[in-house]
């Protein structure tokens, strides 16, 4: 008794090249559901960015990029003080007196201390739907 | 004793500063000298089933002039840069000290004095 058995591999490579082509994309889609994620941690999970006049809260911005096989995300707060308010000294350098209840220093920081497996896993989840996507069993 | 007592008694050890001095827990004092050290917890610490902990620190430090700032700066950095294990009582279940950032200036204070900012992950087991 014999068992033939065949595989072609053409559907395969096919779809490992769709993928090679579709990652960046998706890569890129993936880090700005992650940094949007991470903007909104940082505005309103505790310690949430304080909000004095609502300046410091609004100038968040979050850019993502790609370079060469690089893809970057970037949070940026532009306001004067930023910087030393987020590590918890005033412009006068003195202890910066949080009027905000769940406001605080490090609203950053922290989030990327505690979430930054959560964030990933955004990436993760991008990218592994165009897996999904050419490499379902239905396919 | 708590984990930030601890730290803040390993520091005055081993530096030239003195607690209540010019060594301060959570923050400056409002009559605190122009030279000194302020050492911090703040939130980002996560706990694990596994009994692997994380304590994020925050070290600032103040001084008369940009360069002895940074210095004053660099002498607690040192004490803690990606330290493996304490053997300081109570900083025993400390297992590696991770630089978050390394000392950065952050401004100047009413009094002129120069302010710098380091970052510190305590990894310990307890």
């Amino acid at each position: 008794m014999r068992i033939y058995c065949e595989f072609d591999v053409k559907k395969f490579t096919t779809g490992l090249l769709k993928v090679k082509q579709e990652i960046p994309d998706a890569t890129l889609y993936g880090m700005r559901v992650a940094m949007e994620n991470f903007k909104y941690d940082c505005l309103n999970k505790p310690p949430a960015c304080p909000v004095d006049t609502g300046r410091l809260r609004d100038s968040h911005e979050i850019s993502v990029s790609k370079s060469g096989s690089i893809v970057s995300g970037t949070l940026r707060a532009d306001t004067p003080y930023a910087a030393s308010i987020h590590e918890g000294i005033s412009r006068w350098g003195t202890p910066y007196r949080y009027k905000t209840p769940g406001t605080g220093a490090k609203w950053i920081q922290s989030k990327a201390l505690m979430y930054h497996s959560d964030y990933t896993d955004k990436i993760k989840k991008s990218v592994f739907q165009v897996f999904r996507k050419w490499f379902s069993s239905k396919t | 004793m708590v984990l930030i007592e601890n730290l803040v008694s390993f520091i005055e050890e081993n530096t030239s500063l003195v607690v209540d001095t010019d060594l301060f827990i959570g923050a400056f004092e409002v009559s605190s000298p122009r030279r000194c050290v302020a050492v911090s917890e703040f939130a980002g610490g996560l706990s694990s089933w596994s009994g692997m902990n994380t304590q994020p620190i925050q070290v600032l430090s103040k001084d008369i002039t940009y360069l002895l700032a940074e210095a004053l700066a660099f002498t607690v950095h040192n004490l803690l840069d990606e330290k493996a294990g304490f053997s300081f009582t109570g900083l025993s279940g400390i297992f590696y000290c991770q630089v978050l950032d390394r000392p950065f200036p952050i401004g100047r204070d009413k009094a002129g004095s120069f302010i710098f900012s380091s970052n510190y992950l305590l990894r310990m087991t307890e």
